[in-house]
């Protein structure tokens, strides 16, 4: 029987543990949240000329924002395999 | 009889290896950035000054990252990379709020481009971080 690659790689890996490859995804939309705000705020201080206040704001707000959204999704993904775990000990037929 | 300082070696090698390769692959990303930015989208004297304060700012920052992201990734990968990904937010943090005020730096580009730089690098980081 073909079984699927990934299997194996996904089983090796500790519970809770998660790809590089899924971290450099969170990495990237950490930046690009903070590029997008940073650009905003820029765009703003050039239109009200209020440099640098909107563009400090979109720093800060834009860095905080895609922490706190990072953080929860990897606290998510850790809990996720230990939760499963849990569950299949729990799946033993019961009388 | 065996050496027992052998393994550290090795892994302490690894880990130079790894970080001279991530440091040469975010140079030539780095220097591809600078270019195109100084040539089409900042090209006035002032701009660029500001791209290459942050491309140096971004080269040490990474590189530093880098090394502790290795270094603490081999007990939790997802400390390693947090860690990193808070160091450079620190730095541009504190590049928005010190470091452009202390060198006279136009803040737009200055700003943008660090965070271009970051997040190219987090596109390369994890061929090196395994």
């Amino acid at each position: 029987m073909a079984e699927n690659p990934h299997r194996s790689t996904q089983e090796s890996r500790p519970p809770g543990d998660v790809s590089p490859w899924a971290l450099a995804g969170l990495g990237m939309q950490f930046f690009a949240a903070i590029l997008l705000f940073v650009y905003a705020g820029n765009w703003l201080d050039h239109r009200l000329g209020t440099a640098p206040l909107f563009l400090l704001g979109g720093v800060l707000v834009g860095g905080g924002g895609a922490f706190y959204s990072g953080y929860r999704r990897l606290t998510a993904a850790q809990r996720a395999p230990r939760a499963s775990s849990g569950n299949h000990d729990d799946s033993t037929p019961k009388p | 009889m065996t050496n027992p300082s052998m393994p550290d070696r090795r892994t302490t090698s690894g880990v130079m290896t790894a970080l001279l390769r991530f440091t040469v692959a975010q140079v030539v990303l780095v220097l591809v950035c600078v270019y195109v930015m100084q040539t089409f989208v900042w090209t006035d004297a002032e701009s660029v000054r500001a791209v290459h304060a942050s491309a140096w700012l971004a080269v040490i920052v990474q590189t530093f990252t880098f090394a502790v992201a290795r270094l603490v990734a081999r007990q939790q990968v997802i400390t390693g990379w947090g860690l990193g990904v808070l160091l450079r937010f620190a730095s541009v943090a504190f590049w928005a709020l010190l470091g452009i005020k202390a060198l006279g730096l136009v803040a737009g580009p200055a700003l943008l481009s660090l965070v271009v730089f970051y997040f190219l690098s987090t596109l390369v980081e994890p061929l090196f971080l395994n």
